[in-house]
């Protein structure tokens, strides 16, 4: 057995050890490499949008940035966990040098297999993406192979591992072989409480939430910035002094403490916290800005989408009288051609100098009656009706009581709100019998396709684009066009924040997986005091809930109030769209508990057992 | 072989606890002795401090001439897998590695040739009966066969100086024995210089000499001079009168 050999055989046999830190490893990889597949995207290449490439490239830069530090943190991680082994080697003469190589040895051997993984897992992965982005936001990219991708990410994370090779020397534990080969034993000492840090982190968040909050529409842009940087701080005090305040305050309820086996799980709980709360503090603050991120896209996209969703027909035109019937033809033929099902009315609209706009009543039901509103009675000869939009936006038309056309004045009744006609400047509603002739007349054309579908509406809005001279322009082919543009920007972010969800749950997975060993002796005692299956099980279920959700918990409620925040600036209280996020974020890191609890009993169970 | 002058040891920062207050004491080529002393007296201070494992705060060690305190870092880890070898209470094998690679590890961090590894081991594991052992993992034998191991893996690369730190300590009696009896081959048919850290008079019993540490600080010393039997009861009423109890019950 050689030195190479040894190191080999230390890393394969080692496999639970490892297997984390390659998962992360890989995890990293198939993140850039799915992002780099997009970027190097034929349709968004081809395109000749220089913002948008520039964007594109910004972003892989992050994503490299963030896989990096992701990297270099778990394989710290994983170094720090192996002090005794370390210790071990030394005392039989290995050098520091030799810790080196062996360590640079092994980072080769995990992080090329990681990359050649992580590239094809990559492949899979964004299927995913492509599937989720054609489905949940409408953008559309169809498969190629992707070679340059492969390059790329080939060469970026070979040079991203001799980095971290080079880096991690300085992260090397202390030589001191004393605490090395002690490392790793039970008990770790005492906890300080520091007062000052825990009154800080209450005043410190709650401050922060209160201004976020209570700060009124666009001023929000401004306390934005200071805003962040106070939670932040509050954040990591509430971590650091989280541990201390749960041992002190459990060990003042003895009831509770030494129930059962609440023992068990309490007792290194707070270590375990303390230890974990830089990654607590990193998993909440990420999670928190792929919120904001996520949140503030998607609430945008939705806040366009839904001016679209609330004209309600499919094709509309206000032409001359002697212009309209040939457009009408146009839109009829192809939509004949599309086999789209739909119905039409056409209605005369009047205008007088002013810029007044004037319907009669019979022609106004004929509207209404497409868009299934009910229809309008004007109970006397020189009573009219005011339109009025129903808008989150407001109605900018000046309501009147009276109003004149030609000699006659009418008295205005009522308003009514209908989706009939937009209503942005004053529209009136006449009896049949008023006297039109001194207005100019136009006509409007109006077509509804209840049952149709998507893409036909989008062929058929093309067609009867380029046939009327982009005189008319369908509603679906519009919304799609705005989506086209904002698909990229979209895309982008919205994949940044899925990578940052799915990351949020394997930092927690890879924390609590380089701390099995000391589970497994902790577990392996007790088990053998006596302790069923069942028991044991739910002592790690409940153990890894806590670890898991502990931070999650921080970073929905931070995220909730940047979400309202972000929504104060469009003068709107937290919307749907918010709490979607907030959802899937939480429905994912369910998920990513349930699973990992069960590999982690499993792993534990099976090493008890076998030490035993 | 061996020289310590003056050695001592604090630990703690502000509030220092003296756990040596200066030790001398010598060893000759081809000793094998014993450190006994009640618990906390400072014998696993003093092993640590001349297997290089921690630094003293004062004095000197002087191993074949040389100060481990003046070797930097690299030199020092060439020292131990050529000068030293170490036995613990708890092995410290590496549990990824089978019994064989454990024991030809310190050669193997030297860059020794396969053929010339392959050729020790052959020789050292009949010497050790352990050669059915060999190709298992170190969670698939027991504590009496893994410090076997240990000790095999100790002396592989012949080292100057032995150290052992209760090497019993979590053993049965007759793993105890048997672990002694290499320990006692090894000294007398190999010149092995042994010093062990016990507080197990049997054990100890094997040595040729014994000192004996209270309160970090050198109270006695004893020869071996009438056969093991006759040592072991000198071993007991020396116990007794130092730790000021009865020590049979
Ligand atoms: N790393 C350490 N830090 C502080 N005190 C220590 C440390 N190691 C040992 N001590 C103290 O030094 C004294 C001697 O310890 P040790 O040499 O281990 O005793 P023993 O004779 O039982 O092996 C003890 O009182 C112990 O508490
Ligand atoms: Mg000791």
């Amino acid at each position: 057995m050689n030195f190479n050999q040894m190191v080999m055989r230390n890393t394969l046999r080692n496999k639970h050890l490892y297997l984390a830190y390659f998962l992360s490893t890989l995890f990293s990889v198939m993140v850039f490499f799915t992002f780099t597949v997009f970027a190097f995207h034929p349709s968004l290449t081809n395109g000749l949008n220089k913002n948008v490439q520039m964007g594109m490239l910004a972003a892989a830069i992050i994503i490299y940035g963030f896989a990096f530090f992701f990297v270099l943190y778990s394989m710290d991680v994983f170094i720090q966990s192996r002090k005794k082994e370390f210790g071990v080697l030394m005392i039989q003469g290995m050098s520091p040098h030799q810790l080196r190589k062996m360590i640079f040895i092994e980072n080769l051997v995990i992080g090329f297999s990681a990359t050649v993984a992580g590239s094809v897992a990559g492949i899979g992965f964004s299927q995913f993406i492509l599937w989720f982005a054609n489905v949940f936001i409408h953008v559309k990219f169809y498969f190629y192979f992707p070679v340059m991708a492969f390059l790329v990410t080939m060469i970026s994370f070979l040079l991203l591992f001799l980095l971290i090779s080079f880096f991690i020397q300085f992260r090397l534990p202390k030589l001191q072989l004393q605490e090395l080969l002690k490392a790793g034993e039970l008990g770790k000492g005492r906890l300080k409480l520091s007062l000052i840090k825990a009154v800080l982190a209450i005043l410190l968040i709650g401050g922060g939430y209160a201004v976020a909050l209570a700060t009124p529409g666009v001023a929000v842009v401004f306390v934005m910035l200071p805003v962040i940087f106070v939670v932040i701080i509050g954040t990591k005090f509430l971590f650091e002094q989280l541990s201390v305040s749960i041992i002190q305050w459990l060990k003042g309820r003895q009831h509770l403490f030494w129930k059962k086996t609440n023992l068990v799980v309490f007792s290194d709980l707070a270590f375990r916290m303390k230890d974990n709360s830089r990654s607590f503090f990193l998993v909440a603050i990420i999670s928190t800005v792929a919120f904001a991120a996520i949140g503030t896209l998607y609430g945008v996209q939705n806040l366009l989408l839904q001016s679209y969703e609330s004209e309600p027909y499919e094709f509309q035109v206000i032409a001359e009288p002697e212009k309209l019937s040939a457009i009408q033809t146009q839109i009829n033929d192809q939509l004949r051609d599309n086999h789209i099902k739909n119905r039409s009315v056409m209605v005369k609209t009047y205008y007088d100098n002013e810029g007044k706009q004037f319907l009669k009543v019979s022609e106004f039901n004929q509207l209404a009656g497409l868009l299934k509103e009910g229809s309008l009675h004007l109970s006397q000869g020189d009573a009219a009706v005011q339109l009025e939009n129903d808008t989150q936006f407001g109605n900018a038309a000046v309501k009147s009581k009276k109003v004149t056309v030609g000699t006659q004045t009418y008295t205005i009744e009522k308003l009514r709100t209908t989706k009939a006609l937009s209503a942005y400047t004053a529209v009136y509603v006449l009896p049949d019998s008023a006297d039109v002739s001194q207005l100019t007349v136009k006509s409007f054309a109006a077509w509804i396709t209840p049952d149709a579908k998507r893409a036909e509406l989008i062929a058929a809005g093309k067609k009867v684009r380029t046939g009327t001279h982009s005189v008319v322009m369908g509603k679906t082919l519009m919304e799609q066009t705005t989506i086209d543009g904002y698909a990229p920007i979209l895309f982008v972010g919205i994949f940044i924040g899925i990578v940052f969800f799915f990351s949020a749950g394997s930092f927690l997975y890879f924390r609590l997986y380089s701390d099995i060993d000391v589970d497994v002796e902790k577990f392996r005692m007790i088990y053998q005091l006596g302790l069923s299956k069942k028991e044991l099980r739910k002592m790690i279920y409940q153990q890894v809930a806590i670890l898991f959700f502990t931070p999650i918990a921080v970073s929905v409620i931070h995220g909730a109030v940047a979400l309202t925040a972000m929504y104060h600036i469009f003068q709107m209280n937290m919307q749907l769209a918010g709490w979607e996020v907030l959802g899937v974020f939480v429905v994912i890191q369910a998920v990513y508990y349930l699973i990992a609890r069960n590999f982690y009993f499993r792993k534990v169970y099976h090493l008890i057992q076998v030490a035993a | 072989m061996l020289k310590v002058e003056n050695l001592q040891k604090n630990y703690g920062e502000k509030l220092q606890f003296e756990a040596l207050k200066g030790i001398n004491l010598s060893v000759v080529d081809g000793e094998f002795v014993g450190i006994m002393g009640p618990s906390g007296s400072g014998k696993s201070t003093l092993l640590n401090l001349l297997a290089t494992i921690d630094q003293p705060t004062k004095g000197q060690i002087l191993l074949n001439g040389t100060d481990p305190g003046s070797l930097d870092q690299e030199e020092i880890a060439r020292f131990r897998r050529r000068e030293l070898g170490f036995v613990f209470q708890n092995f410290n094998l590496m549990p990824t590695l089978t019994v064989e690679e454990n024991i030809v590890l310190p050669l193997t961090l030297d860059g020794e040739k396969i053929s010339v590894m392959k050729k020790k081991l052959q020789i050292l594991a009949e010497f050790l009966g352990i050669e059915p052992l060999l190709k298992k993992r170190t969670a698939e034998i027991s504590g009496g066969q893994a410090q076997r191991v240990a000790v095999a893996r100790a002396m592989i690369h012949r080292p100057g100086l032995m150290l052992a730190d209760e090497p019993t300590g979590n053993l049965d009696t007759k793993s105890s024995k048997d672990v002694m009896n290499l320990f006692k081959q090894l000294n007398e048919q190999e010149a092995t210089t042994i010093l062990m850290v016990t507080h197990d008079p049997l054990a100890a019993s094997y040595c040729k000499r014994i000192i004996f540490i209270k309160d970090g600080e050198l109270v006695h010393e004893i020869r071996q001079m009438r056969g093991q039997r006759d040592f072991y009861e000198k071993i007991l009423s020396e116990l007794a009168r130092i730790e000021g109890v009865d020590n049979e019950f």
